[in-house]
């Protein structure tokens, strides 16, 4: 709109007495004006259109002007005539001052191939300058601040006059200031101007605490030849400003924390139910995230044309109604049967969320983008060089009707008391007539939808796919834990206060927003392992678990299973596979990857140990693997082709290092040159990490689901950090370019046999080490320690009031833990050949160790094999799609075929593997381990 | 010119598009599979789908036409499609298994470095070829794969080249994501910009993890580093973290005309997905835009859309083309014409092939380099439109020729030796 009125404004000025004697340029005919416009659009010609229209002095022009800086003009095709468009409709002249149509009437055809008319880069610019210095003389206020700034910083020394007055008598404070700055601007970057005049102007931006006029005077201080009077000014001034940058920087923080805190709480307020209160470890909160968002886009698709910015209205129940739906279903179908099983509602959440993704992928694909309202554009200045968006604002008012809707209805409903009463003590409020189903029900729906605004939220803020969830997730968990689980004011207390933190340590110029993220994880661990609690602690039915008093599904099997299991693994990974790959049946490469699938086994078997065994749930188990992975990563880089003037930088690095100056090996490489030293390095850096962890936080009584939130965060400290280029760990790229180990060649050597290759005899060494690993496994589970780890689990609490000191047998169980997955690790790169922060260190990685456990079935060890072995390979075969004789067999099956060889596919793997994680809790508690006993006992 | 462009063996792109269907040709029976290694799912789902669909209708653009012609038989391409699901290691293993069960001719795949990365021994150790359709940070040179995006001096140097003569910028702000590219980007950049005479404190850089979505603090940086004009900000930020960006920008008060943002991994593929009214005005450097204003280009255009359409794939006829969708796109048609060229699928001879090949790319006529993988191709800058596609602001004249490793982060020109390649060579 501005535009607008300054165009008339614009148009009084042209046509003013003072410059009736300009060259009678109205005389020009309209085709002739345009003709030169057209100028504006080639570079060759640009700068001299512009001065050529501008000497035209003609208010046809300044019209022109305005509608092309609005981004308003068109032309009919590529070669046709030049057409105003100010809205979808019009098509009218680009000269008159009135809406009149073109003439002739464009046809249809033309209609439709519409082109842009913006002019060159060139051409904007020198238009733009010229209508600053028009838009000085407009009466829209906020036209010439626009103006006034502008002259400024392009120093046009022909608006001085202008400038001071409007400086002097201009009826809008803003406009005063911008018009007094901009004079003292030009005036101080002017050589010529005398000294006095200079140092004035210095003086004066420095009152102003004209942020824009910084570089000028630092570099007028710089500058050895400078005027020392003016130099002195402006010293002066630059300090006046740089106090008034870190004032005004310390308000825009606050409200920043209070911005990206208020994100937080939004984002977490539905798991603080869901996961709190109810004690579900929903994985799939991130998906109900996205479900709100991806509705809130479906009504801009669907109702968009017709409501325009209204169908954000229309959203906000919709969102929330159908993430509650979805919620409700899976309640209803799901999680309802795993009440009892917290820990299991992990791994079938995270078949939800699978299944999801994929189900929104599938319908509308990942490319999903909406037309905020315009509202919601631009922002509140609330003083001179702090602006509030709107869009923050919004989500702020947003969150706090959500916190306020929320505590109304637990405090003031009915509902809401059979809620607190159900979450408080099931067994009472049961007999007390509540009916819990309903309850737990409504809650879980509460939860979803709540989550379900938050994505509503996010859209003004974000883009929204179906992946976006996980973008959210762990930082919605950890919100929820550091203000204690089972407390809804935790949430706004801790969703805050990470915000203000965040938000306050990032602008330290020796952090980056990396090392700020770590800082807080740091800071947030640390304030757990205060306060092993969270800011509120509670006991909800989260909390009891915490306590151990659900115990997990445990299988009981035989010792005979065992010896079952052991034959059954040494004959088919000692002896039919060798057989097999020397006769040919079975590929070098499948044994390689049935070689990588076992180190992953041995990472697994750890956190069997302590998960199944000790009850504790850790979600950095894969963190130690990626530990003892790098540094074998290491020792191969060391051994591998090299780069660099010197020839001493290993290929992985050289990408990261590559520049001028910085060619030396890091320190550290030497260190790993050596295998042994490198091996025991492998072990040591996973313990001790693992000790720290275990010691720090098990002696702090950090427990249950607090322990493995912190976990996760650790593991995501590291992610970030390993992924700095500065690390000189390959950043993302990550360690690659093996090429021996132990002086052998690992690329098989297509001359010797079978038995002679390196992958070959990797292959042999993990099965053998996972055999090892695994006796060992056994040995401390049945020993005095392994009954001391089950008592842990048990009950923790009587077996420390009988004296025992359980955080030394829990931090001693962790860190055999996290040894053997730095085993792990070791033998799963070199047969790899790549290990990257990006997938190993990730924070999904760890959790996938969770689920091949949950999925073998837990404190059974074999389960932990065999569960790793499935999940991996069904994992592999279905992101391949179907292979032939599947689809030549299965596909033709009647009426199926089609089903069958499209569920194979690589477009829908998710559906298969997210069901099956659904499903294997919900079918068979206990995991594939419990099939055996289950056999028997149906027999 | 044009007649030497059309001594050239079938590969026109344009040309096999404007040819009638004629079905495929199963009177001869003969297949031969390509590998198709893009991730349907994860992270890099939203960038890479796109990709997979296109080499899907190169494919099937190539079948109608007659296939490709080897020593007198035509043969059916038979993509591959698997799913490395952004997990990195697992592009190692789907390579892999392309090349040993499915035992394709060639792969088309990979968007980020370090999936590249991470198959890359694996299709040295085999001797298999790779076609990577994504610009990226350079400094690598592998026989076994040919990089048919571009390479730094391609995109990356032009562009700050526009800045300081078009823009006028004298203050630069290198913002990107915390990942090998936007570091190697902007070492090159940096070391441009000095050579060009700007004061080292005129220059910012700055990063933030991977799908960072709080810009709150850094725009209000750049505000103050802007605040006195002629500052531009050169964006390296990936994926996700750009609708927060440009949303935060605009919210604080910046337009394109205080402080225009040149960005490197922004294309009309991610525009689909954000607020373009936020965008308008801003820039980026490419190789290809879906603007291109030439008849091959509107048929390659309309050409994929009816594709998407056809297979009921999401978007349908509102998807759009951008410059690694081209590159993925005319990197089949590359194979294809080498394959024939040399008479074989053997990759030693085909790579020979490849070497020099010119061809008309539905953007413009395009050039394989004669020795270092990569492709000669133009540099276009445009400013992003309201309705999500570019106006070409800036074209470069003629092909620039590709590095392999930046000759500004080697000054004294000693680049590593390829790697990879016919396995005789090696010792």
């Amino acid at each position: 709109m501005p535009w607008i009125v300054w165009l008339f404004a614009a148009l009084a000025l042209v046509w003013s007495p003072a410059r009736a004697e300009a060259p009678a340029g109205a005389t020009l005919a309209d085709a002739a004006v345009l003709e030169l416009a057209r100028g504006l659009n080639d570079n060759a010609t640009a700068q001299d259109a512009v001065d050529q229209l501008v000497a035209l002095k003609d208010p046809r022009v300044v019209r022109l002007f305005n509608r092309l800086m609005d981004n308003q003009l068109r032309t009919l095709g590529r070669e046709g005539p030049l057409v105003w468009r100010p809205d979808d409709n019009g098509v009218l002249d680009p000269l008159a001052k009135e809406r009149v149509a073109v003439v002739p009437a464009p046809s249809d055809e033309q209609l439709a191939d519409l082109k842009s008319f913006r002019g060159k880069r060139k051409a904007r610019r020198g238009v733009q300058q010229r209508l600053a210095l028009l838009g000085l003389e407009v009466d829209d206020v906020q036209t010439r601040a626009e103006s006034a700034r502008s002259v400024g910083n392009k120093r046009q020394a022909e608006a001085l006059p202008l400038l001071r007055q409007l400086a002097q008598a201009d009826p809008d404070a803003g406009v005063r200031r911008l018009a007094a700055g901009s004079a003292a601007l030009i005036v101080l970057d002017d050589a010529q101007a005398s000294v006095g005049d200079r140092a004035a102007a210095a003086q004066t931006l420095g009152e102003l605490k004209s942020i824009r006029a910084l570089a000028v005077l630092d570099g007028i201080t710089a500058d050895a030849a400078a005027d020392p009077a003016v130099a002195t000014a402006a010293r002066a001034a630059s300090k006046q400003i740089g106090r008034h940058i870190r004032f005004t920087s310390w308000v825009s923080n606050a409200f920043f924390g209070l911005s990206a805190g208020s994100i937080l709480v939004l984002l977490a307020l539905g798991l603080a139910i869901t996961f709190g209160l109810m004690g579900v470890i929903n994985m799939a909160h991130g998906e109900m995230l996205m479900i709100g968002a991806v509705t809130t886009w479906a009504c801009f698709n669907f109702f968009g044309g017709v409501l325009g910015d209204y169908f954000y209205l229309v959203a906000f129940p919709l969102s929330f109604l159908i993430a509650a739906a979805v919620g409700w279903l899976t309640e209803v179908l799901i999680v309802r049967h795993l009440y009892k099983r917290p820990l299991d509602s992990l791994l079938a959440t995270i078949g939800v969320s699978f299944v999801l993704i994929q189900a929104v992928r599938n319908w509308k694909g990942d490319n999903l983008g909406l037309k905020t309202p315009a509202v919601f554009g631009g922002g509140f200045e609330l003083m001179q060089d702090v602006t509030l968006a709107y869009n923050r604002l919004f989500i702020i008012v947003l969150c706090v009707f959500c916190v306020v809707a929320t505590a109304v209805i637990f405090r003031f409903t009915k509902i809401g008391l059979v809620l607190r009463a159900t979450v408080q003590n099931r067994a009472m409020a049961e007999s007390l007539g509540v009916n819990t189903r309903r309850v737990d029900m409504f809650t879980f729906a509460l939860g979803a939808g709540l989550a379900g605004l938050g994505g509503y939220g996010l859209v003004l803020v974000t883009n929204i796919s179906p992946q976006m969830g996980q973008t959210y997730i762990v930082n919605s968990f950890l919100t929820v834990v550091v203000g204690g689980v089972g407390k809804l004011v935790g949430v706004i207390v801790s969703g805050l206060g990470v915000g203000f933190l965040t938000k306050f340590i990032e602008p330290f110029w020796f952090f980056d927003s990396s090392y700020a993220q770590i800082a807080v994880i740091l800071i947030v661990v640390l304030f757990i392992q205060r306060r092993p609690g969270g800011l509120f602690p509670d006991k909800g039915r989260a909390a009891n678990a915490a306590t151990g008093e659900d115990m997990p599904f445990l299988t009981k099997y035989k010792a005979s299973t065992d010896w079952i299991c052991g034959a059954l693994f040494a004959g088919v990974f000692l002896v039919l596979v060798p057989l097999l790959y020397g006769s040919g049946t079975l590929s070098p490469e499948f044994v390689n990857k049935l070689g990588y699938i076992l180190a992953f086994a041995i990472c697994a078997i750890g956190l069997d140990l302590i998960w199944g065994y000790m009850g504790v749930l850790s979600l950095c188990q894969f963190l130690f693997f990626g530990l003892g992975g790098y540094c074998m990563g290491l020792y191969l880089i060391n051994h591998g082709p090299m780069e660099g003037p010197n020839g001493d930088i290993p290929r992985a690095l050289f990408v990261v290092m590559s520049g001028v100056g910085e060619l030396s090996p890091p320190w550290f490489l030497k260190f790993f040159r050596s295998f042994p030293v490198a091996v025991m390095l492998g072990l040591l850096i996973p313990g001790l990490l693992a000790l720290l962890i275990g010691v720090t936080n098990f002696r702090s009584r950090v427990r249950g689901v607090y322990f493995a939130i912190l976990t996760q965060a650790i593991t995501v400290a590291f992610y970030i950090l390993f992924q700095k280029n500065e690390l000189v760990l390959g950043g993302t790229n990550g360690l690659t370019n093996f090429t021996h180990i132990l002086g052998f060649a690992i690329v098989p050597d297509g001359d010797a046999g079978p038995f002679a290759q390196t992958r070959f005899w990797m292959y042999m060494v993990t099965v053998v080490v996972v055999m090892a690993v695994f006796v060992v496994a056994k040995l401390i589970v049945h020993s005095g320690f392994g009954r001391l780890l089950v008592a842990i689990r048990d009950d923790e609490t009587r077996l420390r009031f009988i004296g025992y000191r359980t955080w030394v047998y829990k931090a001693a169980a962790f860190m055999i833990a996290g040894v053997f997955a730095g085993i792990g690790g070791m033998l799963y790169v070199p047969q790899k050949g790549i290990i990257t922060p990006g997938s190993e260190l990730s924070a999904l990685a760890s959790i996938m160790v969770v689920v091949w456990v949950a999925f073998g079935g837990r404190g059974t060890l074999w389960g932990a094999v065999w569960g790793t072995i499935a999940v991996r390979l069904l994992y592999d075969a279905l992101t391949s799609g179907a292979p032939d004789w599947y689809v030549d067999s299965v596909g033709a099956l009647p009426g199926v075929g089609g089903f069958f060889t499209g569920v194979w596919s690589a477009d829908s793997w998710m559906f298969v593997l997210g069901g099956l994680f659904i499903l294997v809790p919900l079918l068979l508690p206990g995991g594939l381990m419990s099939i055996p006993s289950r056999l028997r006992r149906s027999a | 010119m044009n007649s030497r462009f059309n001594r050239l063996t079938g590969l026109l792109a344009a040309a096999a598009m404007s040819a009638p269907m004629m079905g495929a040709p199963d009177a001869w029976g003969e297949e031969v599979s390509i590998g198709v290694l893009h991730s349907l799912s994860g992270t890099m789902a939203i960038s890479e789908t796109s990709l997979r669909d296109v080499v899907l209708m190169a494919a099937e653009e190539i079948n109608a036409a007659g296939g490709v012609k080897v020593g007198g038989k035509a043969y059916t391409i038979k993509p591959e499609v698997v799913d490395p699901a952004s997990d990195w290691p697992l592009f190692a293993e789907k390579a892999k298994e392309l090349i040993v069960d499915k035992d394709v001719a060639v792969t088309f795949g990979c968007w980020t470095s370090v999936s590249r990365k991470s198959c890359l021994p694996v299709f040295e150790e085999y001797n298999e070829l790779l076609f990577y359709p994504v610009q990226y940070e350079g400094e690598e040179q592998s026989l076994n794969v040919f990089y048919t995006a571009a390479s730094p001096n391609q995109q990356l140097v032009p562009a700050a080249q526009y800045a300081i003569d078009e823009l006028g910028s004298k203050k630069f702000y290198l913002l990107g994501t915390d990942y090998v590219f936007p570091r190697t980007a902007n070492k090159v950049l940096k070391a441009f910009l000095l050579k060009q005479g700007v004061p080292e404190a005129n220059i910012m850089e700055e990063y933030t993890p991977f799908h960072h979505q709080d810009y709150q603090t850094i725009v209000s940086k750049i505000k103050t580093f802007a605040a006195g004009g002629d500052a531009v900000v050169l964006s390296t930020i990936n994926g996700d973290s750009n609708v927060p960006f440009y949303t935060e920008f605009a919210n604080q008060g910046l337009t394109s005309d205080d402080c225009p943002i040149v960005a490197f991994s922004v294309a009309e593929d991610e525009l689909r997905a954000m607020d373009t009214s936020k965008l308008e005005g801003h820039l980026a450097a490419w190789n290809y835009f879906q603007s291109i204003d030439t008849p091959q280009n509107a048929a390659f255009v309309q050409a994929f859309k009816d594709y998407c359409v056809k297979e009921g794939l999401p978007g349908g006829a509102d998807r759009v083309t951008d410059d690694p969708i081209e590159a993925a796109y005319y990197g089949v048609y590359v194979w294809k014409a080498a394959v024939e060229k040399a008479g074989s699928f053997d990759v030693d001879k085909v790579r020979e092939a490849v070497y020099g090949i010119e061809f008309a790319a539905p953007g413009g006529k395009k050039k394989m380099h004669e020795s270092n993988q990569h492709t000669y191709k133009p540099v276009y800058i445009g400013e992003i439109r309201a309705d999500g596609q570019f106006d070409i602001v800036w074209e470069s004249e003629g092909l620039v020729e590709p590095d392999s490793y930046s000759s500004l982060l080697h000054p004294g020109g000693k680049f590593p030796a390829p790697t990879g390649g016919p396995k005789a060579v090696k010792h």
